[in-house]
């Protein structure tokens, strides 16, 4: 059956994307774009968390990650860690992957969500 | 009396496959079963209801009729065949052979033509005929002895002889079927009928001239606009009464002892039910009156066929199905043995109660000896920061499984636990289990780390069948053609608020939490293969499995809620809404209960009369769902402030009201669980609360982030990825333009927007960029061409590029 996958090699299967019927194509076959794109988002901030958790604990820091919400990610972080979090986090998600094109993640800082989002 | 029944088999396959279109049915091989499994619920419904004694199914044969023949036009306007029901015919005509019914097929002729001929001539044998189809053309053959068995949009069929033929077309006769058809055409049988003429119309000519015939000679009685119509139609009028003819002289013979009813053959059915999964089916067919004489206690399946059989026809074509699949599954767990399928009765085990010290000794030792060893744990419940332990389960060889019962305080568990904490922490053993993050979660609330390499069954599942359910149970009979013990077993069909895990006989707990590692172990062997096989191995174990562990780390930190913010903002919503509600009263001019649908309804189309036409739900009330509100707004202020009063209302339901209730009182923090199978496209997603749904710009997601708050005497720091989509989208389709674009740091609408316009990037207006966006988005978002200029206003073909 065809499939398309993500940049990770994650699939998707399409059985209906040679159907003879119109609408029923039209779902695949939007599918077919919308699948590898969603997809592949996942995949790279599923990479980022990993590695970030992992430098958190490998350098015994007391900042938790709290929340993913789409392609967003939170931390509950002291102060005296802050700078060194901010670059930490950034870093990962920038480089969660190499593509043709930079990945940009924007940071926040804040008493609350709203104030940080 | 004897009693054929006549199937067209094409009318029901594509009246089932179109109404599971938005959820179709599909197995794990990835095939599209819907039209399978609503023709054989339509053949099993007239077989058992009916009991005809005799009986057959026509499908129509490849290639030409004679009407191709003559027209050649005809049925052009019905696309291809579907390539799912291409696939599912060949199935179909196997099922009916199995049923040993035989299969009509005449080259040349459709089987409405078979079936006519079929039914005139058994009529003159003295039966009984039904012939069961949905289509209306139908209505030409009936008589005092040949009825149409119509399925019904209500669910269940009803019988239409020549009075309900003629009273449904306000006809004189139900031969005039024929040249009603013949004036208002047939958009699905692409037969073209009069241009301008409908039911209505038709009805009307046929009721003052009787016949087409006598309408095409007496031409110059008609007036008007309607007498060119038909003057000016007249051959594609006799034309189309000429397509709408059922044959009944189709070179066909009627030997009656070859449509006799016989049993079915049931080896053969069985196996083609289980290739094509239909567990409930086969469980309806051949076990529900065996379970029900065995063990009477039990519910059998029996009690509720209509579930089945009948929801396939409440739903009208193209509406959602969901509903109707939970149900046909829940008949499953109703059942004691599954067709075809073994279980714990006939399949050698050896599952073994391990209830002292020395024992608990013995079984460690063994572990140790392992690479790989499956485990399950027993709760009394599935909040991991509020259930307690009851027992442990191992598995490390097929059939082999081990049950450990935890005592039931506190620190005695914890106690009995620590016995096994050096295995759970060992990195050199693999640790197979189903949903591995709440065994985990489970032993860390006991001080128990879960280390080593990990493999859990359904997240294996979830890469290699994203769209499907990855259930053990389910996994189970898929791959092991196994039914489970299932955790409703262990309670005799007491009602959930009475399930207490504590109260059930240990040696049964024991078979049951054995069998789950088993079987866990088992899947696991099948699954490894199937992830190699399938290249989805550094997905599944680079990825996946180390996320795992990640997504219980940030579920046991939990976050901070702000409940006094949550409580001032509730006060203010709860203040608007009141607002609101009085500007509602005030709009409409009557005082009524916003919050009731039915009372709404009655305000907007009674009273205020908004539309006409206004749509009734099955229950007889007015929809008032958002969609239909949507499209009133402009019609009416009021409209648009029942859909914020009802924002308002669902956000301080699911939020502002319910976050405090989330929080955990042993931590003091809300636990979001976040499950990493269940969207088919790979992203997490989170339920208690669904982080997902919280609205993102409006003032209303603003109330609801103010209350999430870092620790005490931290701050919080937030990262997204700024247009992640459309980077991908950069990378994937290779696009020099976009690419380029963010790698000099332009604005990549206005970029896409010079490109779509062809100017330069500063004479872009804000409204090009604002297009540019939507179409940007509406790829990634997958809107077809077509939605994309209709929300855009830009004719199609300026996309084609």
């Amino acid at each position: 059956m065809g499939y398309v996958e993500t940049i990770f090699g994650r699939k998707r299967f399409l059985s209906d994307i040679n159907s003879q019927n119109s609408i029923v194509r039209g779902f695949a076959e939007r599918n077919a774009v919308n699948a590898p794109i969603q997809g592949s988002a996942a995949d790279i901030i599923k990479i980022a968390m990993i590695r970030i958790q992992d430098e958190l604990e490998k350098r015994k820091l007391k900042s938790k990650m709290t929340l993913q919400v789409h392609d967003e990610l939170n931390f509950s972080v002291p102060q005296v860690e802050l700078d060194e979090v901010r670059e930490l986090v950034v870093r990962e998600m920038e480089q969660a992957i190499a593509l043709k094109v930079p990945l940009i993640a924007e940071c926040g800082v804040g008493a609350n969500w709203l104030e940080a989002h | 009396m004897k009693k054929l029944f006549l199937l067209d088999a094409y009318a029901i396959i594509y009246r089932a496959y179109y109404a599971f279109i938005r959820n179709p049915r599909v197995n794990s091989k990835g095939l599209n079963t819907s039209a399978i499994f609503g023709f054989v619920n339509t053949l099993e419904d007239v077989l058992k209801r009916e009991k005809p004694t005799h009986i057959a199914v026509a499908f129509d044969p490849k290639g030409k009729t004679f009407r191709h023949e003559a027209y050649e036009h005809y049925k052009a306007q019905r696309e291809m065949t579907p390539e799912d029901i291409r696939l599912a015919v060949p199935i179909i005509k196997e099922i009916v052979k199995a049923y040993n019914v035989p299969v009509l097929e005449v080259p040349g002729f459709e089987a409405d033509d078979v079936i006519g001929t079929l039914a005139k001539k058994a009529e003159q044998n003295d039966f009984e005929v039904y012939m069961l189809t949905p289509d209306k053309d139908y209505g030409q053959l009936v008589s005092e002895h040949i009825f149409m068995y119509r399925p019904k949009h209500s669910g269940g069929y009803e019988v239409m002889g020549s009075d309900e033929v003629k009273a449904k077309y306000e006809l004189d006769s139900h031969e005039q079927v024929i040249d009603l058809l013949g004036l208002m055409g047939d958009s699905s049988d692409n037969i073209p009928g009069c241009p301008g003429v409908g039911e209505k119309t038709a009805v009307k000519l046929l009721q003052e001239f009787g016949s087409i015939d006598n309408l095409l000679n007496n031409t110059d009685k008609l007036k008007g606009a309607l007498k060119t119509k038909i003057e000016q139609n007249k051959e594609q009028i006799v034309f189309s009464r000429f397509l709408a003819t059922i044959k009944t002289d189709v070179p066909i013979e009627f030997e009656e002892e070859r449509y006799l009813t016989e049993p079915v053959n049931e080896p053969e059915l069985r196996a083609l039910f289980d290739e094509l999964e239909f567990r409930t089916l086969s469980a309806r067919i051949w076990n529900a009156g065996k379970a029900n004489a065995e063990k009477p206690e039990v519910k059998p399946a029996v009690n509720k066929p209509e579930h089945g059989q009948m929801s396939l026809f409440d739903i009208p074509a193209s509406v959602n199905a969901q509903e109707t699949q939970p149900d046909l599954f829940s008949q499953l767990q109703d059942m004691q043995t599954v067709a075809g399928m073994r279980n714990i009765h006939e399949v050698s085990h050896h599952y073994v109660l391990v209830s002292d010290k020395a024992q608990r000794a013995g079984l460690i030792t063994k572990l140790f000896n392992q690479k790989s060893v499956c485990f399950d744990t027993e709760t009394t419940g599935i909040d991991v920061f509020t259930a307690d332990l009851v027992g442990l389960s191992f598995c490390f060889t097929t059939g082999e499984a081990y049950y450990v019962p935890l005592p039931t305080g506190r620190e005695e568990c914890t106690l009995v636990l620590k016995e096994f904490k050096a295995f759970f922490q060992s990195e050199q053993i693999e640790k197979i289990g189903q949903n591995i993050k709440f065994d985990l979660l489970m032993l860390a609330s006991y001080g128990i780390e879960l280390r080593g390499k990990m493999f859990d069954t359904m997240i294996a599942h979830y890469l290699l069948q994203p769209e499907l359910r990855h259930g053990m149970d389910y996994l189970a009979e898929i791959y092991l053609k196994y039914r489970t013990i299932h955790y409703e077993d262990l309670f005799g069909g007491k009602p959930k608020t009475q399930q207490n895990i504590l109260n059930v006989d240990l040696n049964l707990l024991c078979d049951y939490a054995a069998e789950d590692a088993d079987i866990t172990f088992q899947l696991k062997q099948i699954l490894e293969k199937e992830l190699k096989h399938n290249g989805l191995e550094k997905l599944f174990y680079e990825m996946e499995m180390p996320l795992m562990r990640v997504l219980a780390v940030m579920e046991q930190n939990g976050v901070k809620i702000d409940i006094e913010a949550l409580r001032q903002s509730s006060l203010i919503l709860t203040s608007d809404m009141q607002e609101l509600e009085k500007e509602i009263h005030t709009l409409a001019g009557y005082e009524f209960n916003v919050s009731s649908p039915m009372q709404v309804g009655e305000i907007l189309f009674d009273r205020l009369k908004l539309d006409e036409k206004a749509k009734k739900t099955k229950t007889g009330q007015y929809s008032t769902s958002e969609d239909v509100l949507e499209k009133l707004r402009s019609k009416h202020p009021v409209v648009g402030k029942i859909l914020d009063y009802r924002g308002l209302k669902k956000l301080l339901s699911t939020y502002i009201d319910a976050l405090p209730q989330l929080v955990n009182p042993k931590t003091g923090k809300v636990h979001t669980t976040y499950n990493q199978t269940v969207a088919a496209t790979g992203r997490l997603s989170s339920t208690n609360p669904n982080l997902q749904n919280i609205p993102v710009r409006d003032e209303l997601g603003r109330e609801i982030r103010k209350a999430f708050i870092p620790e005490e005497g931290e701050v919080l720091l937030s990262a997204d990825y700024s247009q992640i989509e459309l980077r991908i989208m950069a990378h994937l389709s290779g696009d020099a333009n976009m690419i380029s674009a963010f790698n000099s740091g332009y604005d990549i609408h206005a970029a896409t927007a010079a490109k779509i316009y062809k100017v330069p990037i500063e004479e872009v207006t804000s409204d090009m960029r604002r297009k540019a966006k939507t179409a940007n988005f509406g790829i990634i978002y997958g809107i077809s061409t077509f939605g994309l200029s209709e929300r855009l206003n830009i004719p199609r073909e300026n996309w084609v590029t």
